[in-house]
């Protein structure tokens, strides 16, 4: 018999090693993204910027109509893919898991994941600015972005909903409870995690985008708030992209102060809710 | 004899092509116990979930044949009509399965979700009277806040025999109700379930002979998707008429 020398100690130090490397090099640049963002931008951010409106054609001023619009978007969007994702992905698993039809929808689902954002962008122009008339508005906007939105929430809440374990349901339905009633009352309420974590997800990316809002909302230049949801809006992803490409003479620390501004606003809003999901994690009691 | 409340007659079962039950023809006697045993696989849980028609949930199932409660073929029943027979039916299951909500929810569960939802001191009466049923009620002095999951597994169980008892059902099925507890708490349970038979007809499948010796009136051999033989315990476990039966319970096989 032939036997062949190993040192299970010293490949056990090289694959630490090795992975704690590889982890390292996906985390520095991230770490540096923000820290190059932070020490350039953080001089020129003061209450004046934050809370006031641009002037001088984006040249002097501060960034106080994008932030709220920037808001408006985000929360909008949130509102209009939320209730239309979830009812989706409760009838996809809870209602027709096998049947043909639900693998036709959840096969569009995926293909909508890996649309580009341009090219909502120009769905949204055609259907919801020009054929509905809603003209560029925060409602075409909005829409727009949930519809970008939607493959993420119906495939977080999909499986938030498949994680619920069965014997809950089965409990809920030998006690007499209508299907709706289990999903209602037993399903719903232990999968709420996994739906916030796509909330979460989706947040961070309505906040950032800027293709999709190009053509249907973002205002190049509007220095006051709106008035109703068939108004256009600025918002901080197309308000950095003005002033980096289309005005002359702006100083790049402006440009990492909007950069920096978005960044905060996007994680001070998934702060909060993560913080409420954390609240939930905590009083769940399975 | 007993009445009997549950009889199936040629009842079949197929998931997908495998067909799980064969021909099955069995008396249930109305407020007895009756033990379903067998080696596993033979078909013995499935058959007792067919008794609420839980079965349904699952998408590849077809069945031939009927059951019959009081008299009616469940197997004809609507969608809504089986909904109301799980009502009357009441279900435990191998492992217990709390709601993770409190004690009190748990219990007020089928009352809430029924057509006709009873005011709040009707659901806390029901909800005190099946806890004092399964002695749940003591043992947690009362304080019903607490959530479901925190209980012992064994109060757990009982908890989840509470859970079926405010809809009123005649029948309490039991899927191996004890498989996950220790010695001295299927004590416990075995003491309830003996004590429910005053109000309740019990069908519990059990893989342990001697609970089954234990407990229950009535006894049924499942093998491979057939009936080998029903019989009172005592002559099931004594005078055992078919060989499948006596090798079952000397232990040759199972």
């Amino acid at each position: 018999m032939n036997f062949k020398k190993q040192n299970p100690i010293n490949q056990q130090k090289r694959a630490t090693f090795g992975l704690g490397l590889i982890t390292a090099i996906v985390v520095i640049p991230v770490l540096l993204i923000l820290g190059v963002v932070f020490v350039k931008g953080i001089s020129v951010i003061d209450w004046n910027f934050l809370t006031t409106e641009p002037t001088n054609g984006l040249r002097e001023g501060g960034v106080f109509p994008a932030i709220v619009g920037t808001l408006i978007l985000v929360v909008g969007a949130v509102v209009w893919s939320v209730p239309f994702g979830v009812a989706t992905a409760i009838y996809l698993v809870e209602y027709s898991p096998r049947s043909r039809a639900a693998n036709l929808v959840r096969l569009a689902i995926l293909n909508l994941a890996g649309v580009p954002s341009v090219v909502y962008g120009l769905f949204g122009l055609g259907v919801f600015v020009i054929a509905l008339k809603f003209g560029a508005s925060i409602l075409a906007g909005t829409l727009t972005l949930a519809l970008m939105g939607l493959p993420v929430i119906v495939t977080s809440t999909a499986e938030a909903l498949k994680a619920v374990p069965d014997r809950f349901r089965e409990a809920s339905l030998a006690l007499g409870a209508s299907k709706w009633q289990t999903t209602r009352h037993v399903v719903l309420p232990n999968s709420i995690q996994g739906i916030l974590t796509g909330i979460i997800l989706e947040i961070s990316r309505a906040g950032g985008e800027t293709a999709p809002i190009l053509f249907t909302v973002a205002a190049f230049y509007l220095p006051r708030l709106p008035q109703s949801i068939f108004d256009q809006v600025m918002a901080l992803p197309m308000h950095l992209f003005a002033i980096s490409t289309q005005v002359p003479n702006i100083g790049l620390d402006v440009r990492y102060a909007v950069a920096l501004t978005l960044l905060f606003l996007v994680l001070g809003i998934n702060a909060v809710a993560i913080s409420i999901r954390a609240k939930i994690r905590k009083n769940r009691i399975w | 004899m007993a009445k009997t409340l549950i009889k199936s007659e040629k009842f079949n079962l197929w998931y997908g092509d495998f067909q799980a039950l064969i021909d099955i023809d069995l008396d249930i006697p109305e407020n007895q116990v009756t033990a379903v045993v067998g080696p596993s696989g033979c078909g013995k849980s499935t058959f007792v979930r067919c008794i609420n028609r839980l079965n349904d949930q699952i998408n590849t199932v077809s069945t031939k044949g009927s059951i019959f409660i009081d008299g009616t073929d469940i197997y004809q029943y609507t969608a809504d009509e089986v909904v109301g027979l799980r009502r009357s039916v009441g279900m435990v299951f191998q492992r217990p399965n709390p709601f993770p909500l409190s004690v009190f929810e748990n219990v007020a569960f089928g009352l809430k979700t029924n057509p006709m939802v009873p005011d709040h001191q009707t659901i806390k009466k029901e909800v005190n009277k099946a806890l004092q049923a399964v002695g749940l009620l003591e043992d947690l002095d009362g304080n019903l806040a607490r959530p479901g999951t925190s209980l012992s597994l064994e109060q757990q169980q009982r908890l989840c025999i509470a859970r079926c008892l405010p809809t009123r059902p005649k029948i309490l099925l039991m899927d191996e109700p004890c498989s996950a507890l220790d010695p001295s708490d299927t004590d416990k349970v075995e003491e309830l379930i003996r004590e429910l038979r005053k109000d309740y007809t019990v069908v519990i499948v059990t893989h342990n002979l001697q609970q089954a010796g234990r407990i229950s009136d009535q006894s049924v051999l499942f093998h491979l998707g057939k009936i080998i033989e029903a019989a009172p315990t005592a002559d099931f476990f004594q005078n055992p008429k078919e060989k499948r039966t006596r090798d079952f319970i000397t232990g040759r096989y199972g």
